[in-house]
């Protein structure tokens, strides 16, 4: 099955599904990073213009620090991600699916040397679109991964309905399928939730229609703890 | 529409994800698509060049009309796409025999005119492409299509008008930037690119080629993001998801019932009889007979070690000798200041060298000494402790004491000094105590202590020594009389029990 989910599993045996970001965000969010990077070296620009020389020198320090180290200080500080990645919901991690370190950090941005050649990431765009988890060069040297952060979904709010139990053993993945489908259904159009109420006859004890619905509905609430 | 037959997982997904998913696909059937797509913009593009730039004298039209055409390119990916997506990527010849019914069937005009400035080009094409559907229907099919996925489609297009530029600029310049500085070819390559004055021929020429390349090798990639998009929006719109999942989870236990009548009718018939039994016994040999040759086919397996040759750069020991720099000489004065201060170096490494030693030694010493502490206190501790001088304010020093201590009692018992010959007899047997029998006496002990180390070291002459405490106490604290018989038997006693102890 194609996906762009990279799952690890921990020497616990817990498989961790770390979703991989792929070009156009991770663009996004550097053109985010480079605005905010520019905008507070225009205004330092202005303020450090008065103070003359030493201005000049404290100027270029603070190009240096923007330029090298601003995204390896947001990165590990600030749990993988810089402003700009957090704003597109992006974080960096190893690939082993552990925060990110200070050396991995420093060496994938320093790398971006390379992977800006000749001018804008050319390199890196390349790197992103031939390998399978969107890496640019620094990511494949530090053996670092960008992935989204996937916040843990709240239990479905179900639509009201008589509770219903079924007579067979519900195991976990059919709990999961019944609370998809009542997170799901509300939104579709009611022939196509009927349609596939009617797919799971024992669930429902075989009714049609509006009650199937209604009684996976009841299913759900009652596995949600929202009806008894 | 049948998704259980997709070769993509499906899941609820951000745009952003379904757009990767698009890439990832693209990635799969890179081969096709890539292909198919190199072929059909190259021949466009040497049809605008000699077009527009030779007959016309005007590359930059050219240009335009490459980048007019791409909603053709498009239909040829995404003919790609959609069966790659179900796991049954065509060839590339099969794919380009497509062409002609997807120029025809798929509303090209309509894309190529009012369409062409769409900002979701990519994620509607499918509508017209796949779903066949043509006007009113066709345009409330597209409005749902890209009701939550606006933004994502832009943001798509915005990032990948960019990339096509990267790439189209980015990968000559980089080329142009490996090649050696005495080859003039960046300098002519930048000034066709800003220069003001008309570039010369093949540098445009150069230009033109590379933006069909770009276009080639980028284009797929947008169309793919926004297939992934279109994916993504039909999956929200039916729960193909959730539907899978419930069919998965349906199916097992018919399958599984089915399969147990299967196996039990299965079994039933094949019921081992007695022949069966003998044919069992051949079939068992024969394994045997076969197993050493089994064994070496299975160890054969790359699985249980095999040669492979590995190829990897290495540095070249240095040994030739260095050639003079061709920077140009370096000033005598710099030479002066760099041969001082490594003299300077040497004295300083020298000084810590000795330093360092020195420090070792010590180090050394420090680890001897500190050895040879530990010993002496394990030893002390292995030595038992020299019995007190004084026990229960009685001198016990064997020194203090006369050779032949029951004759010396004896004769101060005859003199009348009863007192003094027991307190002689009582210190005597402490001292031989402690001194020979080795008994833990402390200074502070009182005489019942005394007893009771006795009576814990388990000695045969205990019985006498608890006879001799209580003598002696009686007559020490309670100032008793000592009978007649008494001084003698302890006399002889003393020197039954105590006279072997010297």
């Amino acid at each position: 099955m194609l996906d762009t989910v990279r799952e690890i599993s921990t020497p616990e045996l817990i498989e961790l599904r770390v979703h991989c970001a792929g070009p156009v965000p991770r663009a996004l969010a550097w053109l985010l990073d480079t605005l905010i990077r520019a905008g507070i070296f225009a205004l330092a620009n202005i303020a450090l213009g008065f103070v003359g020389h030493i201005g000049g020198g404290i100027m270029l320090i603070l190009y240096f620090g923007l330029e090298w180290l601003y995204p390896v200080f947001f990165e590990v500080l600030g749990g993988g991600a810089t402003p700009g990645k957090r704003a597109l919901g992006l974080y960096v991690l190893h690939q082993d699916g552990s925060p990110v370190g200070w050396g991995a950090s420093l060496t994938r941005n320093l790398l971006r040397t390379v992977d800006f050649l000749p001018f804008l990431y050319t390199l890196g765009l390349i790197s992103m679109l031939l390998t399978s988890e969107f890496r640019r060069i620094g990511d494949l040297v530090a053996g670092t991964i960008v992935a989204y952060r996937i916040d843990p979904t709240p239990l479905p709010e179900v639509p009201a309905a008589p509770a219903w139990r079924p007579r067979i053993p519900l195991t976990r993945p059919l709990q999961q399928a019944v609370l998809a489908y009542a997170e799901r259904a509300p939104r579709l159009s009611p022939e196509r939730a009927e349609e596939l109420a009617e797919i799971a006859p024992q669930l429902t004890a075989g009714a049609q229609g509006r009650t199937a619905v209604e009684r996976l509905y009841g299913l759900a609430r009652v596995l949600t703890g929202q009806a008894r | 529409m049948q998704p259980d037959k997709l070769a993509v997982a499906l899941r609820p997904r951000s745009g952003f994800e379904a757009i990767d998913l698009g890439l990832r696909l693209a990635q799969r059937c890179a081969r096709p698509l890539f292909l198919s797509s190199l072929a059909l913009v190259m021949s466009v593009c040497a049809l605008a060049y000699l077009i527009f730039a030779v007959w016309l004298d005007s590359s930059d039209l050219g240009v335009l009309f490459v980048w007019w055409l791409k909603p053709l390119y498009d239909r040829l990916a995404l003919h790609v796409l959609s069966r790659g997506v179900f796991d049954a990527t065509p060839g590339l010849r099969e794919t380009l025999r497509a062409l002609p019914s997807l120029v025809r069937h798929s509303g090209l005009f309509a894309a190529l005119s009012w369409q062409r400035f769409d900002t979701q080009r990519a994620l509607r094409l499918p509508v017209a492409q796949l779903e066949g559907l043509r006007g009113a229907p066709a345009r409330a099919r597209r409005k749902l299509l890209s009701r939550r996925v606006s933004g994502s489609g832009i943001a798509l297009l915005f990032c990948f008008v960019n990339f096509e530029a990267l790439i189209w600029f980015g990968v000559p310049v980089l080329i142009a930037m490996l090649i050696p500085g005495d080859i003039e070819f960046a300098p002519p390559l930048l000034r066709g690119l800003f220069g003001s004055s008309e570039p010369a021929r093949w540098i445009s020429a150069l230009w033109f080629l590379s933006y069909g390349l770009a276009v080639a090798l980028v284009e797929p990639f947008y169309l793919a993001g926004g297939f992934g998009l279109y994916l993504k929006r039909r999956t929200d719109l039916e729960a193909w998801d959730v539907e899978l999942q419930m069919r998965r989870l349906t199916l097992p236990p018919a399958s599984n019932l089915l399969l147990g009548v299967v196996l039990a009718l299965a079994l039933t018939a094949l019921q081992p009889g007695p022949a069966m039994a003998a044919d069992e016994v051949t079939r068992r040999e024969s394994a045997a007979r076969q197993a050493p040759t089994a064994i070496k086919e299975v160890l054969a397996r790359p699985e249980f070690g095999h040669e492979e040759s590995v190829h990897r750069l290495r540095w070249k020991s240095s040994n030739e000798e260095e050639k003079p720099s061709a920077e140009g000489p370096i000033p005598a004065w710099l030479k002066a200041l760099f041969k001082f201060w490594a003299g300077v170096g040497k004295w300083i490494a020298e000084i810590w060298r000795v330093f360092v030693w020195i420090l070792l030694g010590l180090f050394g010493c420090l680890a001897l000494w500190f050895i040879t502490r530990q010993i002496l206190r394990m030893q002390a501790a292995r030595r038992p402790a020299l019995p007190p001088a004084e026990v229960a304010g009685l001198d016990i020093r064997p020194d203090s004491l006369p050779d032949d201590i029951a004759a010396a009692a004896q004769a101060l018992f005859a003199q009348g000094r009863a007192r003094e010959g027991l307190a002689l007899l009582y210190r005597g047997a402490l001292s031989r105590l402690a001194h020979r029998a080795q008994i833990p006496f402390a200074r502070g002990d009182t005489e019942g202590d005394c007893l009771l180390r006795v009576t814990r070291a388990a000695l045969p002459m205990r019985a006498f020594f608890a006879d001799l405490t209580h003598s002696w106490q009686s007559v020490a604290y309670a100032d008793r009389q000592l009978p007649q018989d008494q001084s003698a038997r302890l006399c002889r006693g003393w020197a039954e029990a105590f006279g072997a102890l010297r």
